[in-house]
């Protein structure tokens, strides 16, 4: 390099400096191009059916989200020339979150939930009311999960997700225990996803749906299963451990589908404590429920006296209490007793054989 | 089956054997020559006629010697207890309840402890075996439904018949027992080398029986509650029904413990009677047994066939 002149030399580097420093400045000079149109509040445009829609882009949403630091033709890949004359075609958010990605937060199943959910079989059979990956996390202004104004939080999702198309559900839901007017932002509260899984979720009557009938429990016992979580609440985890020692539990475990489990009593979406009025497990409401056509036709109010959740080793239970410790105590005291005579009949018998072989 | 194939070889060679007889006889008398066309014709004849009589003859004799030898066998018995060498220790009435019950008893555990148990990976297995829970409740209820059956049975076999008093009688709890008790356990400590001497019943066997006593009522009274829960619920709390499943529950296990530990060591794994004795089978205990386990039963019938033979 002896040929070249310092000068120049340093002209070069400079150059390449600032070339370098101007990346950014192109590719934002890219989104400016974009937002010459997609930028102004009133840009809008009828689709197909007539119908006038917003093309605006918020763009200082955009760069908040997630995706803030994609560009525009990342996601809208058949994006050709500047204005694109056609309607552009949906995004497909597979092709960044699909199984095998190695960047970004790796591997991502969702997809493949999604895929055999009832959401998506849904829009197969030509349903587009059902929703799609953009109908419940938004478009531009996707936020994580962790961030409290996303969708995807959890004290977000059933009000801006779910809440958007099951209304009935969201009321009774909010009217619950599991309510947020109950836990006021406490970050334990069940909501629709704790139960109905995020992206498969399968319609009740599906065998491989979370809340199948021999599959619920498990939901609800992820919580109440959980003493450190109920502690919290001053409840425990006798009612998970009574139900599976009772007959309806026991059934469930064996894969019995037609007999009691959690919600068949207390509801799905409007669980309600025993003490109100309108709970389906008020001992006033006990008749009705268990005297649902299916279980117990003619119920009477005999079904509402006495625990239902009955744990015989608590000593709450009253009678059954003394019923099981006395049968305890008995078997302990007969099979000693049968025992030590039988091992002294042993003994005599085999000492008797040895002295009559000798 | 060589026996079968030996059976229809016999038969082809009588078969055979007759045939020639016919064809010779017929030449003798008549003189006529039968061609190979009608000497085949006559064969099969044969074989349709005769074969289906010797067959049907072969049966009657086989049934008539099976009998036979039952019925010498049964004299054989029959001798050996006329002369004390056997002892009728259990009729057939008493055979065939016990019967029952060990069938109702054990069809009732497999299909009630797994109830008990849903977490242990055997029993899962059993009610797999058993077809799910909905095939082995309803085992349950007939098993359920053969112990009734037995109690229904016993009952009126005590009250109603001569041997069932007698044996009530036999089987009642005395005195003697506590003492028997007493005298073995000294004798287990080798305090003493007298055994206890037990009459027709001992105090091991009254226990046994008297235990299913307890069982049967507290098993099948709160097994009826929780059976017919919509009929008990109209009439009582539920309290009421969670007592009858404790103690359903509870009591199973415990019934459960002292038939595989009790009886079955009394019965079976016990060094004088291992593997077991076939007495709930034929009824019939030996001279020696007889001695050894019961020696005042013993010692009474023979007072009672010598003054029987006296009288006479």
């Amino acid at each position: 390099m002896k040929g070249v002149s310092v000068m120049v030399k340093s002209k070069l580097i400079l150059l390449v400096a600032l070339t370098l420093l101007l990346i950014p400045l192109f590719v934002h000079a890219q989104e400016q191009r974009c937002l010459l149109c997609h930028g102004k509040k009133d840009f809008r445009a009828k689709d197909a059916a007539g119908k006038e829609r917003s093309l605006y882009v918020d763009v200082n949403a955009f760069r908040g989200s997630t995706h803030g630091k994609l560009s525009c033709v990342d996601c809208h890949l058949d994006t050709m020339e500047l204005p694109h004359g056609r309607k552009l075609k949906q995004v497909n958010c597979g092709a960044c979150h699909y199984r095998g990605r190695t960047f970004g937060q790796g591997p991502a199943i969702e997809y493949l939930l999604y895929r055999d959910s009832v959401h998506a079989r849904e829009r197969q059979k030509g349903n587009m009311k059902a929703p799609d990956c953009a109908s419940c996390h938004g478009t531009h202004d996707i936020l994580s999960r962790t961030d409290i104004h996303s969708r995807g939080y959890k004290l977000n999702i059933p009000e801006q997700m779910c809440g958007k198309c099951h209304t009935k559900e969201l009321a009774d839901w909010k009217a619950s225990v599991h309510g947020p007017a109950v836990h006021k932002g406490d970050l334990n509260l069940p909501v629709c996803t704790n139960c109905h899984s995020e992206h498969g979720i399968r319609r009740a009557a599906d065998p491989g749906s979370t809340v199948y009938a021999t599959n619920i429990v498990e939901m609800c016992i992820k919580c109440h299963g959980d003493f450190s979580i109920m502690q919290r609440y001053g409840k425990n985890t006798e009612e998970v451990e009574s139900y599976y020692e009772s007959f309806h539990g026991v059934a469930t475990k064996f894969g019995e589908k037609n007999i009691a489990h959690c919600a068949s009593c207390h509801g799905y979406h409007l669980i309600l404590a025993r003490d109100n009025p309108a709970s389906s497990v008020n001992p006033a409401r006990l008749p009705a429920t268990c005297g649902q056509p299916k279980c117990h036709p003619g119920a009477t109010a005999n079904f509402a006296k006495g625990k239902v959740h009955v744990n015989p080793k608590s000593k709450d239970s009253g009678i059954i209490y003394w019923v099981a410790l006395g049968f305890k105590w008995l078997t302990i005291t007969v099979l000693i007793v049968l025992f030590i005579h039988i091992f002294l009949d042993f003994l005599r018998k085999v000492q008797e054989r040895r002295k009559r072989g000798s | 089956m060589p026996e079968e194939n030996d059976n229809r070889e016999w038969r082809l060679e009588a078969l055979k054997r007759l045939h020639k007889e016919f064809e010779e006889e017929l030449e003798r008398e008549s003189g006529v020559k039968l061609t190979p066309e009608e000497s085949r014709r006559v064969q099969e004849r044969l074989r349709e006629e005769i074969g289906e009589r010797i067959k049907l003859r072969f049966e009657e004799l086989k049934t008539e010697l099976y009998e036979e030898i039952l019925r010498e066998k049964k004299k054989d018995i029959k001798n050996a207890v006329a002369e004390g060498d056997l002892f009728y220790r259990f009729g057939v009435n008493i055979r065939a309840q016990h019967f029952l019950l060990a069938v109702s008893t054990f069809l009732l555990i497999i299909s009630g402890l797994p109830l008990r148990f849903h977490d242990s990976v055997i029993f899962k297995f059993i009610i797999f075996l058993l077809g799910g829970i909905q095939n082995s409740t309803f085992l349950h209820r007939v098993a359920a439904g053969g112990l009734m059956v037995v109690c229904v049975w016993h009952m009126s076999w005590l009250a109603l018949t001569r041997e069932g008093r007698k044996e009530f009688w036999e089987l009642l709890p005395k005195p003697k027992d506590l003492f028997d008790v007493i005298q073995n356990i000294r004798y287990f400590l080798r305090l003493t080398n007298e055994k206890a001497r037990f009459d027709r019943y001992s105090y091991i066997e009254k226990f046994d029986y008297w235990a299913v006593y307890w069982g049967v009522v507290v098993m099948i009274g709160s097994g009826l509650l929780l059976w017919l829960e919509w009929l008990t619920l109209r009439f009582l709390p539920k309290w009421v029904l969670d007592i009858a499943k404790e103690a359903h529950r509870d009591e199973a296990l415990l019934a459960t413990l002292a038939i595989v530990i009790w009886h079955m060591y009394n019965a079976h794994l016990n060094p004088s009677k291992f593997p077991g004795t076939l007495v709930i089978w034929n009824g019939l205990l030996t001279k020696e047994e007889m001695e050894d386990e019961h020696p005042i039963e013993y010692e009474k019938r023979l007072k009672a066939t010598e003054r029987k033979i006296g009288d006479r």
